[in-house]
Parts: C-alpha cells; structure tokens; sequence
C-alpha cells in the first residue's frame, strides 16, 4: 500500500509538471512574435509640426502616439513592438522627397504614414511607388492621388475632397434652397482650386439655376484678408464657399467677423470644426461647418453610447488638454487600417508578411474606429461617412460645437472606384 | 465708384501694415548696413508678447480699453530687451565683415526666435479681438470697415512721421547721419559710434515690435509667422529703396493699391502683383525708387 501510494505520487507528480511545462510551452509560443518578425516595427510618420500647418500635425502626433502606446502595452503588432519616427512635413514638396528617400534609405523604415499637405503627397506618390514602400496617406485632400492612378504602395485611409465639395453642395441646398448667388474664397493650390470646382459642378448639377458672381484667391495661410473681405462683401452673395484652414482660417474668421460678414452671407467652412477650440468663443453661429467629410467628430458618435469613441475622447482629452479633432481622428484610421491589415496577413501567411501580403490583406478591407467603419477599395482609396451641421457655441464647452448635424453614406458622396469625377458629377442626384 | 473708395481704403489698410512691418528693416539697414533677416522674428515677437499682455487685462476682467496700452507694452518690453541682447551679442562680431556672413547670423537668429515662440508660447494659435472689434464699425462705400482699421493708417503715418523727425529734425538724428555718411571720422569726432549702433538697432528693433503689436488685434498669431512675414519685408524695402524712410512708405503704398486693384479686379494676380511691382522698379531703377546708388569708397 505504502508503495503504491509512492508509485501514483511520482507518476502524479511527474505528469502535474510535464502538463504544466507543456502549457507553459504553450503560453511562450503563442505570445512569440510570428516567424520571421523583425525586432520592432519601425514607422515613419510625416505631418506639419512648424509653421502655421502646425496644429494639424500636433494633433495627428498625439493620436499616433497614443494608438501605438496602446498597441505597445499590449505588445505591439502580434507580438512586435512599435516604433515611430517623426518627419516634419514643413519645406516643401522637394524637401518631403529627399525626407522620404531618407524615412526608407537611411532610416529604413517599414512602411510611412503621413502627408497633410495636397502638394506632398502628390510628390511622394511616384516616389513611393518607386522605391516599393508601403504608403499610408492620411489627410491630404486632392483627388488627383487616387483618381485615374494605378497604386501599388500608396493607399489614403479617408475620404478625398470630392467628397468634402459635395456634402457642402447638399447641405447648403437642404439649409437654404432658394439660394441664387455664390461666391468662393479658396488658396490657390490644388485643394483650393479643386475643391472649388468640384463644389461648382456638384451645386450647378443640383440647382441649374445658380449663379457664381466672384471669387478671391489666397497664397497659401496668407494671414490679411482685409481686401479679399472688402470684395466679398460687395458682392454680397447669398453663399461663400471657402477652403481656408489652420492658422489661415481663424485669422479669416476673425477679420471677417469683426466686419460682420457671417451676417451677410451663409458661409460654407468645409475645414472649420479643426479651428473650433482654437476660436473657442468667437466662432460665428450659423456657420455651416464639418471636419471636411470625415464620419464623425468628438460629440458624434455620441461618447455616451459608443465605448470606443468614449475612451477614446476621454483618454486623448486627459493625455493632450484638447478634444481629438479631424486630423487626430483620421489619423487614428490611417494607424488602425494600417494594424488590422498587418494582422490579416500575418494570420494568412502564419509568418511576418511580405510587404505585397500587407498590400493585399488592405485591399477590401473593413476596419472599426471611434467614427465608426471605414472601407478601403481595390484602387487603394477609402470611403466612409461623412457628417455636416451649422456651428452653434455650446456654454458647456467654452467653444463651438455642430447643430442639426446630418450624416451622408460613403457611396453618396464620393465618386466609385474606376469613375472619373467630372464623369461622376453630371450622374449626381 | 463705390468699388474704387473700397479698393482705396483697401490699398491703404495694407500699405499701413506693410510699412509697420518694413519700416524697421530699412532703418537698420540705412544705419547698420546690414540686411538684419531676423526682424522677422522680433516682429513676431511684438506680436505675440502683445497678444499674450491683452488676454492677461481681459482675463483679470480689467478696462478692454487697457488692452491697447498692453499692445504698446509688450512692443516696448521686446524692443528694449530683444533689440540690445542681439546687438551687443551676435551683431557687434560681424560688422565689416562679408555680406553673406552678416546675412546667415541674421537668419539663424530669425530661425531660433521661431522656435523660441514655440517654446513658450505652443503652436496653438492665439487670438485677441477685443481691441480691433472695440471702438466699432463704419461703413465706406456701402460696406463695414472696422475702426481700428484706421487706426493702423493714423499710427503709421504718425509712426513715419516721428521718425522722419527723428532723423533729419534732432540732434540725435544728425548724429546718426553722420555716423552713417563716416564712421571713422565720426569717430574722430568724439562720437560714441558702438553705442550709436545698438542704439539705432534697438530703435529699429523697437519699430519691428511695434508693428506686429499693432497688426496683432487683426490676425491670429500662430507659429511660421516670423518667417513667412520676412519676404513681404524684402519686397517693399527692395521697391521703395533700401535705407529710405520715405522709399518704404512708397513702397507699401504702391504695393497696397496694387493688390487692392488686383483683388478686385483680376484676383489671380493678386499673388503675384507684388512681386511683378518689384520686377519693374527694380529693372528701371536697381537702387529702389529711393536709394542711393553706392559709392565705392576706396
């Protein structure tokens, strides 16, 4: 009996500590990185961090870093941690593509997100392709990166311009659509020029009738509007459509307040919702405003109902004093896309992917973020919703917030895969 | 005819911001003969100390009408500490020496005082209304302007006014003129020619301050300011001729009517009337509409 009990207490004994270091073996296989993982994953991020464009990249700095902080406590990407290296956007397009070549050659990071700036990323887009580095474009606005272009390494995680200039062309029609007159204020590089246009075609289809008595045209953040103000008011048009943004914009706001120009005209400010905390309470009421069409902005999806969103807001406005903004949010989508298609591709793979899996886990891929699901087409372009509302000074936050906030889909305002704008426009209804 | 009184207030608003903004360059330039490119930056810096003293009265819930004396303020304090720290410090090595040399200490001032903005005040744009929005509204040809609007035109003149007397009606003034027509001899003469220097640097840094606190109630300052606001400085100086008191105010006049008429009228040339300006002076008179054509000395 003595023996026995010997006996099954050594086998037990022996079994217990083989079973727990084969599930301690376990536990070590599947938090190891997949074969093959570089150390760390190192991304480039380029945004405006001096200058006037400034807040724009401070606010998708914070994001990042709160994003990849998160990730990184986790463990990073499956395992492999995150590293992000800063680029300041500022200088130029020639400057963005020597600093590019650097991000790849020097630095040699995996993949670079980035690019507020239309003039930027329309430079680094063949230089992208031709050194085969996957390229996530988050802000920038032209249609021109994506339309009528065949991508491989560039993709853009939100929607473009086109889609900005037609939810303020029905917005403005469902606010007032008796209106006869427009006039435009827009900085004369290509996301003022084409979102003028765009703007144009899409109201001309909508409303025939209408007519377009003038426009003022700005160097880029010019800073005095005082003339440009002047015209504007002596045309006096039912509608201004303007482009301005950033420093450029709250200066224009400011200068056409004090000269009562938001009483004179409904004014379209596709950009304005970023400049909200910055004129806290001297943004004009009755201002049609988005954070240009992006699914969402602080207040909306309401944190209340929706965790992620609340979070979110909570933990960015605890961390950085401010309440994430466009940028910070489209930011969050590129960096996020960006993750969920590592993921993908290593669960295909069952390995680290090869930068054309990452490429083709992204394409058609849906992802979650605090605004909701963004969709990323075949042509590398992504479509999501879009809100608009008129701005309306809300005393609990000490700034403007939107009112009679509308919602459009995706596919309503933003022209499909394969068809040209100018085509899309005589389709619209 | 509406249009043209609008287009003329128009032109001479921004010929009154464009000769604050210039007149401090082409004094130091007259005085020092250098091409100080850091002026930029202390004009920045006028702004922004201005904006930060007006929100402070507004804040403590003080007389808004002590907002302006608080605009004047930080110009002072800038201009007396900024103007000599630089002088005595940085510029004071390289007088006499090459041109170029003077023109990258200057630059690299403008970008540290850039950054030194950042630093402490952030990136987040600042805004101060209250003076530009307080003494109220009037309208010219049908349409609102802002009093303080003319203010700028009535501070300008004045401002210009004060320092043509400054030079050509005060002892101090022949004093400067003489150290600038010869420095040695001045010297020989008993004049404390370093301490003219910093002095007559100090006064145009004094100008650059001033002009940003002035414009300051009209825009937001945000970071980039001091360098974008640079080239302008160029263009109107280069017009009117560099050293002229009087060159500057032509200049800005010249290029405030011109881009009032071309918003109006034809608004892409907007961008480039100022420049297209410049091109034509400079061709039929290098020199600037003032200047002096350089006499070799030896």
């Amino acid at each position: 009996m003595h023996r026995n009990r010997t006996v099954y207490t050594g086998w037990g004994v022996s079994l217990l500590t083989l079973g727990l270091i084969v599930c301690v073996l376990c536990a070590v296989a599947n938090a190891a990185p997949p074969k093959g993982a570089p150390k760390e994953l190192k991304l480039g991020f380029v945004d405006f961090f001096s200058g006037s464009a400034a807040i724009f990249g401070i606010s998708g700095k914070n994001a990042a870093e709160w994003l990849i902080d998160k990730w990184n406590k986790d463990g990073g990407i499956r395992g492999v941690p995150v590293k992000m290296v800063e680029v300041d956007e500022a200088g130029g397009p020639d400057k963005q593509v020597t600093e590019f070549r650097r991000l790849v050659l020097d630095a040699k990071v995996d993949a670079v997100v980035g690019y507020t700036s239309s003039a930027s990323c329309l430079a680094i887009g063949p230089v992208a392709e031709e050194l085969q580095t996957l390229t996530i474009v988050h802000i920038c606005g032209t249609r021109r990166l994506t339309e009528g272009k065949k991508l491989h390494y560039v993709f853009r995680t939100s929607n473009h311009q086109v889609a900005d200039s037609v939810m303020a062309a029905r917005y403005v029609l469902a606010i007032k659509p008796d209106l006869k007159t427009v006039a435009g204020a827009n900085e004369d590089y290509a996301w003022g020029r084409d979102s003028w246009d765009d703007f144009k075609a899409a109201l001309s289809r909508l409303k025939p009738d209408v007519q377009f008595v003038g426009e003022v045209w700005t160097k880029i953040q010019a800073g005095e509007y005082s003339a440009e103000i002047s015209k504007l008011l002596a045309l006096k048009p039912d509608v201004i459509h303007s482009t301005f943004w950033g420093g450029g914009l709250v200066t224009f706001v400011k200068q056409a307040s004090a000269r009562e120009l938001f009483k004179h005209s409904l004014v379209i400010l596709p950009v304005l919702e970023q400049s909200f905390q910055d004129l806290k309470d001297e943004t004009p009421e009755g201002v049609i405003a988005m954070p240009r069409a992006t699914s969402g902005y602080f207040l909306h999806p309401d944190p209340q109902t929706n965790p992620l969103q609340k979070e979110f807001v909570e933990s960015y406005k605890a961390r950085f004093g401010r309440y994430p903004d466009y940028p910070t949010y489209r930011t969050y989508q590129a960096f996020a896309g960006l993750k969920v298609a590592y993921e993908k591709a290593i669960d295909q793979a069952s390995r680290w992917p090869k930068t054309d899996e990452v490429i083709k886990a992204f394409e058609g891929l849906t992802w979650e973020t605090p605004l909701g699901p963004v969709t990323m087409r075949t042509d590398h372009q992504a479509v999501h919703a879009g809100i608009v509302g008129l701005s309306k000074l809300s005393p609990q936050y000490g700034f403007a917030v939107m009112d009679r906030v509308m919602q459009m889909p995706g596919e309503q305002i933003m022209p499909p895969a394969g068809v040209e704008s100018p085509e899309w426009f005589k389709t619209l209804k | 005819m509406a249009t043209l009184t609008i287009i003329i207030v128009d032109g001479f608003v921004f010929a009154a911001i464009l000769f604050l903004l210039s007149v401090g360059l082409t004094l130091i330039f007259g005085v020092l003969r250098i091409l100080n490119i850091s002026h930029g930056g202390i004009y920045a810096l006028g702004a922004y100390m201005g904006t930060f003293l007006a929100l402070k009265i507004l804040d403590w819930g003080w007389n808004p009408y002590l907002t302006y004396v608080m605009l004047l303020a930080g110009a002072l304090i800038i201009g007396l500490v900024v103007g000599p720290l630089i002088e005595r410090l940085f510029l004071r090595r390289v007088y006499g020496q090459a041109e170029a040399i003077q023109l990258l200490l200057t630059f690299a001032i403008l970008l540290i005082l850039d950054d030194l903005i950042k630093l402490i005040w952030g990136t987040t744009p600042m805004l101060v209304s209250k003076p530009s929005t307080l003494l109220g509204q009037v309208s010219i040809g049908g349409i609102p302007y802002t009093w303080y609007h003319f203010v700028l035109i009535a501070v300008s003149i004045v401002f210009g006014g004060a320092l043509v007397w400054l030079v050509r009606g005060t002892r101090f003034g022949k004093i400067i003129v003489a150290v600038i027509s010869d420095r040695e001899v001045s010297q020989a003469v008993g004049i404390n020619v370093s301490r003219i220097y910093t002095v007559a640097f100090t006064l145009g840094a004094l100008c650059a301050a001033l002009g940003g606190a002035a414009i300051a109630p009209t825009i937001a300052v945000a970071p980039g300011f001091a360098v974008e606001v640079v080239v302008q400085s160029f263009a109107v100086i280069a017009i009117g001729g560099m050293g002229s008191l009087e060159g500057a105010a032509l200049g800005a006049l010249f290029i405030g009517l011109a881009r009032a008429l071309a918003i109006h009228l034809w608004p892409e040339f907007e961008l480039v009337v100022i420049y297209l300006i410049m091109l034509i002076v400079l061709m039929l008179k290098p020199e600037g509409l003032f200047g002096a054509v350089e006499v070799r000395r030896i």
